[in-house]
């Protein structure tokens, strides 16, 4: 080989790994701020070790001169780099390992991107870039192992993936993709031209030049990379749900199991434990399941919030449809979904997780509801949730925060025991709250002037290990509420305190006991821990029926619900506004509150679960429309062609009947006579009928081929006798044959099928041979 | 599909394995964004498997030789015509042809590609420089991907048969007397019988005597016909090799055999230039592919030839005598003879004295053994003698024309003695 082209293939092979690499780099940009800094020296290390690379194979350099040479040179250029000047001396070595030091600290201590402020982390990111870029040259030049390079890719991608999880832009991978593929093919490609003598003379095939080999493998490429950009859209991605099928559960040794007979009892232990046990799965189509329900404390006796003494009717058993909300408006808007729930064996609980409001069940005979606090209970202490399936249909309310601020007290609606304040500290609270709430004008924005009291301007913290319980639950409450001693605790405290005190303002409350937030397991699965347990209150407003509300802080609950984020007239500081004022109800007494009043909920939802799932199922969507239309396409090409020749006479005819054929796999004799392909096509005709037919057909042909005056007989359709004669050969083939025939006509992708006219009418030389066949 | 699966190479296994652990790892792990990657590497082998194995049994071959006997040292062309009767393009094609180590290293040969209906012709040179029968194929063909992710295998059981005659040195030197004698179809015929029916006619050729043609035939017939003066007479040599095993040492292409071949094919040749009709007579007696034929000179040889190539050596001890009991005697008789012993007298004589004309060459197959043992042409030469042969020693580093040249020589003053 000439020693050009031996540099232009070393180039070549060079230039595509140095392509593959850089894109590979692309992918780092999330981990550093400062990334675009860094870029430009990857840039130049990776044309440096390569062209010394590629040049060093052309010189026939030994490997183990030639990287040594490469490590050097990339050596000196990060040296540079990172310490601004060019040669190594005692002081710019010792700045160089403090540089990479402050670089890893920056990379112990922050979280990707890492910010400016730090020390910048561009020491690491070009020492881990060069050795990638002398490894991939390594084995592509050097050691002539490109597919083995793959691995260094897929490490250079995965790094960014794994530190931030964040996805590389799509076009990265393309490159990526396409430079690698390139390399493979270029490798295989010289493979093989070492291996045996090319026939490339030209002279020596019929018809036309060879197939090109670059470009099947763009074919072969391109094919790859869209199924390899569709197929996660396709693919669950996460295995959570295979993996969990066989309830192995996590934590199975014994003792490890989570157990709720009394909620707020067992709420902080199960809490503060060391393992975060899976408890329950949720598969519904509806949003993220938030705030799933266990339980309802609504007496506050003896300084804590207990279930009460339930005593539950035969009759309100947990199968069927369940009464009507309570409280709830039938104006307010509503969605319905269905929740299907697995419970782990580990997890045994008396009360059965649901949602708040819940319009039907089926949990069995041995679940029954509270008509009040609509929480469901075991009949006997023996019956526990542990390894429970059921569903029930869960009511999402669309509540609305101006007519909540308009609606009148609810302390009528609702049983006394929901409205009691021990006397023990009900002057206390009742002082604390009306100073808390002394901006607010209606009890909605009380509740809400209460919530943010909870969660900012209170001075309250979260912590899970609050102060030594004084053994007094009224005790505890108030040193909880005392700003001296306390304001620190968990979501218990926070409850508890908020429901109390808004029955000193004279709103109906109770504390909810349950689980927050899930972790999405695999799409529409939910999976909810023994971390995830929480407590809440509920407010009651007639018309919305019991409201939740969230006092805990940010720490442990970072959403407000919606509702309480709305901006109310006049402007309470209980809310940070929210950026979309979307209300624009006064909240005057006049106005009467339209509640029919479309609701727009912000489109845009920063947490988009949602607008994921429905990006997924339109590219399943997608593609699946693809695959069909795809899947129909020859076919309708294939009708299409075919009622076009219908007006095109006979001529059309015989192109069809050669469609025909080769549709039914067989093969189409070329250069013959059209009397000598019918004596061909005859072999796969059966029947007397179709042979005549065949025979009309051809003498057709001939006549308007050949004769001198075309069309001096009788007009003949052709058309009866193509039918004849296609039934006969379909029903000569097998039904998998026909079948694909119909669906997936190859003549659709043979390429003869627009000249063969032509070039039949030349090449048929020998019309006066004796007619043949049939 | 199961095929191509089969046949992935190490680089597509690896890409397919690490692909799907990608996968699997990627989804386990909840990192979505490696599934792609892996979904690349682990489709990709897929592909290409599916995209090789999809025209499989559609490309035939046909394979001729030109020319199919070829002497020792001369080149023959192998065509290999490839055409894929298939409907879809096919892969890379890598042809192997498999001959034997003699023919040289296995030619092989890269084709691209071939399109539906394409038809390719490639051409590769074999030469053997050793007799014999080389059975070429069958052809390996492998379809490749151009990744080199797939490689699928398909042989081509068909065979062509390549058949090497010996070497054949020219000789010079007058032929070495011999004899006019025919037999059987070629019995010379009393000419001058006086009866019409006696005489042979052939058609007028344009340059015959007028004198010449015969009237009576030539009225009979509505042809010009003229008679036949001169009446054909053939030539006769007798080549007798004698191919025994205990005559010969040595293995193979190194034994005392192949100089011995190559000397009775170089005279047989030289022979029938000559004008000789030449047949071959071995220690297991006269086959009949090489008995007497009366076709043109290089077309008789050839049968000939094509035996001296497949010739091995046979175990039986002594020559079969049964062709010397014909009732036909006379002609020259050259004896090619390896070591020769006092058992072989009894067969010398009798062979020598059936001919009228007998010469021999005996190669010194001693000095052919491994290990090489001292010269026994002396012995064998001696024996020769004894029996009345004109004999000369062929040994190793010799020359068969300048031993011939001897022999020719040699010729007038034993046939005055």
């Amino acid at each position: 080989m000439a020693a050009w082209a031996l540099l232009v293939r070393q180039v070549v092979s060079a230039a595509l790994a140095a392509v593959a690499v850089l894109a590979g780099f692309q992918t780092w940009r999330p981990l550093a701020v400062d990334f675009a800094t860094t870029a430009p020296t990857l840039v130049a290390i990776t044309v440096v070790v390569m062209g010394l690379g590629a040049l060093g194979r052309w010189g026939r350099w030994p490997g183990w001169t030639l990287v040594p040479v490469q490590v050097g040179v990339v050596g000196l250029l990060v040296h540079h780099e990172v310490t601004g000047t060019a040669w190594p001396t005692t002081e710019s070595v010792s700045a160089f390992g403090a540089a990479i030091e402050g670089a890893v600290t920056s990379a112990r201590t922050y979280t990707a991107p890492v910010p400016l402020e730090a020390d910048s982390v561009g020491p690491l990111l070009l020492l881990g870039g060069a050795g990638v870029v002398l490894v991939t040259d390594l084995l592509v030049g050097t050691l002539r192992r490109p597919a083995t390079s793959g691995l260094v890719l897929l490490a250079i991608c995965a790094v960014p993936v794994i530190i931030t999880g964040a996805d590389a832009a799509w076009w990265t991978f393309v490159v990526a993709a396409a430079a690698f593929l390139g390399l493979l093919l270029w490798q295989h490609d010289e493979r093989i031209a070492a291996w045996g003598r090319p026939l490339g003379a030209a002279g020596d095939t019929f018809p036309g030049p060879p197939p090109r080999r670059a470009l099947t493998a763009v074919g072969l490429a391109s094919a790859s990379v869209v199924v390899a950009l569709v197929a996660p859209i396709v693919l669950p991605d996460h295995l959570g749900a295979v993996r969990l099928g066989g309830r192995d559960g996590g934590g199975g040794e014994a003792g490890s199991d989570v157990e709720v007979v009394n909620p707020m009892v067992d709420l902080r232990r199960d809490l503060v434990r060391g393992q975060d046990l899976r408890l329950l799965r949720i598969t519904t189509r509806a949003e993220q399941p938030t705030y799933v329900r266990l339980a309802v404390l609504n007496q506050f006796v003896g300084g804590r919030w207990t279930p009460g003494d339930r005593t539950i009717p035969a009759d309100q058993v947990a199968s069927g449809e369940m009464p009507a909300l309570d409280g709830v408006s039938l104006t307010l808007p509503r969605t319905e979904s269905d929740y299907s729930v697995t419970v782990w064996p580990d997890f045994r609980s008396t009360w059965l997780p649901t949602t708040a409001h819940v319009s039907e069940i089926e949990a069995g005979t041995e679940w029954r509801y509270d008509v009040t606090t609509r929480d469901f209970i075991a009949v006997d202490d023996d019956t526990s949730t542990a390894g429970m399936d059921y569903r029930f249909t869960g009511v999402h309310l669309d509540y609305d925060s101006a007519s909540m601020d308009l609606a009148p007290s609810g302390a009528s609606e609702v049983p006394d025991f929901y409205t009691d304040v021990p006397e023990a500290v009900r002057p206390d609270l009742t002082a604390l709250a009306t100073d808390v709430t002394a901006d607010a004008p209606t009890r909605f924005q009380k509740a809400l002037a209460l919530q943010d009291w909870f969660r900012h301007s209170g001075g309250f913290r979260y912590d899970l290990t609050p102060a030594a319980s004084l053994g007094d639950g009224t005790a505890d409450l108030m040193a909880f509420l005392d700003e001296e001693t306390g304001r620190v605790g968990y979501c218990e405290q926070f409850a508890a305190s908020m429901a109390i005190m808004a029955r000193t303002v004279g709103i109906p409350s109770r504390v909810a006991v349950g689980f927050l937030e899930p972790t999405r397991v695999a799409p529409r699965t939910w999976e909810f821990t023994a971390w995830d347990m929480h407590a809440w209150p509920e407010l009651y407003f007639p018309g919305s029926g019991w409201v939740r509300f969230e006092p805990t802080p940010g720490a442990r609950a970072p959403q407000t619900p919606d509702y309480t984020n709305v901006p109310l007239t006049p402007p309470t500081p209980t809310t940070s506004p929210s950026p979309t004022p979307t209300r624009s109800a006064q909240p005057t007494p006049e106005t009467t509150a339209p509640t029919d009043e479309s609701t727009p909920e912000p489109a845009t939802d920063p947490d988009s679960d949602a607008s994921f799932a429905w990006w997924r199922a339109g590219g399943v969507a997608l593609v699946l429309l693809l695959v069909v239309g795809l899947a129909l396409l020859p076919r309708l090409v294939r009708n299409r062609r075919r009622s076009r020749r219908a007006g095109e006479g006979i001529e059309g005819a015989w192109q069809e009947l050669r469609d025909l054929l080769t549709d039914l796999g067989h093969p189409w004799p070329t250069g013959r006579s059209p009397r000598r392909t019918g004596a061909v096509i005859a072999e796969w005709l059966s029947g007397a009928d179709a042979e005549a037919a065949l025979d009309r057909i051809i003498a057709a042909l001939e006549q308007h081929r050949y004769a001198r005056t075309p069309g001096t007989d009788a007009p003949y359709d052709v058309t009866a006798d193509l039918a004849l004669v296609a039934e006969a050969l379909r029903s000569g083939v097998e039904a998998e044959v026909a079948r694909r025939a119909t669906w997936w006509p190859r003549s659709v992708v043979s390429p003869s099928a627009v000249s063969s006219g032509i070039r039949s009418r030349v090449r048929d030389d020998d019309a006066s041979a004796p007619p043949s066949g049939p | 599909m199961l095929d191509a699966l089969r046949s992935l190479t190490t680089r597509g296994l690896a890409l397919l394995s690490g692909g799907i652990a990608t996968v699997i790892a990627s989804m386990a792990t909840g990192q979505a964004a490696l599934t792609r990657i892996g979904v690349l590497a682990a489709v990709t082998p897929l592909l290409a498997a599916w995209w090789v194995a999809r025209g499989r049994d559609r490309v035939t071959l046909e394979r001729a030789l030109f020319p199919r006997v070829v002497p020792a040292g001369t080149p023959s062309t192998v065509r290999l015509v490839l055409r894929n009767h298939g409907r879809s393009t096919s892969a890379a094609l890598l042809l192997e042809e498999q001959v034997p180590a003699v023919l040289g290293p296995p030619p092989r040969l890269v084709l691209d590609g071939l399109t539906a209906g394409a038809s390719r012709v490639a051409d590769y040179d074999v030469r053997a420089d050793v007799r014999g029968q080389f059975v070429i194929g069958p052809l390996a063909l492998r379809r490749s991907d151009p990744f080199g992710l797939v490689e699928l295998g398909q042989t081509f059981p068909t065979t062509t048969t390549l058949t090497v005659t010996p070497w054949v040195v020219p000789l010079a030197g007058q032929p070495t007397g011999g004899a006019w004698t025919g037999s059987g179809d070629n019995r010379p015929r009393a000419f001058a019988t006086g009866s019409a029916e006696d005489v042979t006619v052939r058609d007028y050729r344009r340059g015959d005597d007028l004198r010449r043609v015969h009237w009576r035939s030539s009225a009979r017939t509505g042809e010009l016909m003229v008679r036949r003066e001169e009446q054909p007479w053939q030539s006769r040599a007798t080549v007798f090799l004698d191919n025994r095993s205990t005559a010969h040492r040595g293995h193979g292409a190194a034994s005392s055999l192949e100089p011995a071949v190559s000397a009775a094919a170089s005279v047989a040749v030289h022979l029938t230039r000559q004008g000789y009709t030449v047949r071959l007579v071995t220690a297991a007696g006269e086959s009949h592919e090489t008995q007497w034929h009366s076709h043109a000179a290089d077309a008789g040889v050839a049968p000939l030839l094509q035996a001296l190539a497949l010739l091995r050596t046979t175990s039986v001890r002594l020559p079969d005598t049964r062709w010397l009991a014909e009732p036909e005697r006379g002609g020259l008789t050259v004896g090619v003879f390896g070591a020769v012993t006092d058992a072989d007298a009894a067969f010398l004589r009798r062979l020598h004295h059936r001919a009228a004309t007998a010469v021999a060459l005996t190669v010194d197959a001693h000095a052919w053994a491994q290990p090489p043992a001292p010269s026994g042409s002396a012995e064998s030469l001696r024996t020769l003698h004894d029996t009345g042969w004109r004999a000369v020693a062929l040994g190793p580093g010799e020359r068969l024309d300048a031993s011939w040249r001897t022999l020719s020589a040699d010729q007038p003053t034993r046939m005055r003695s």
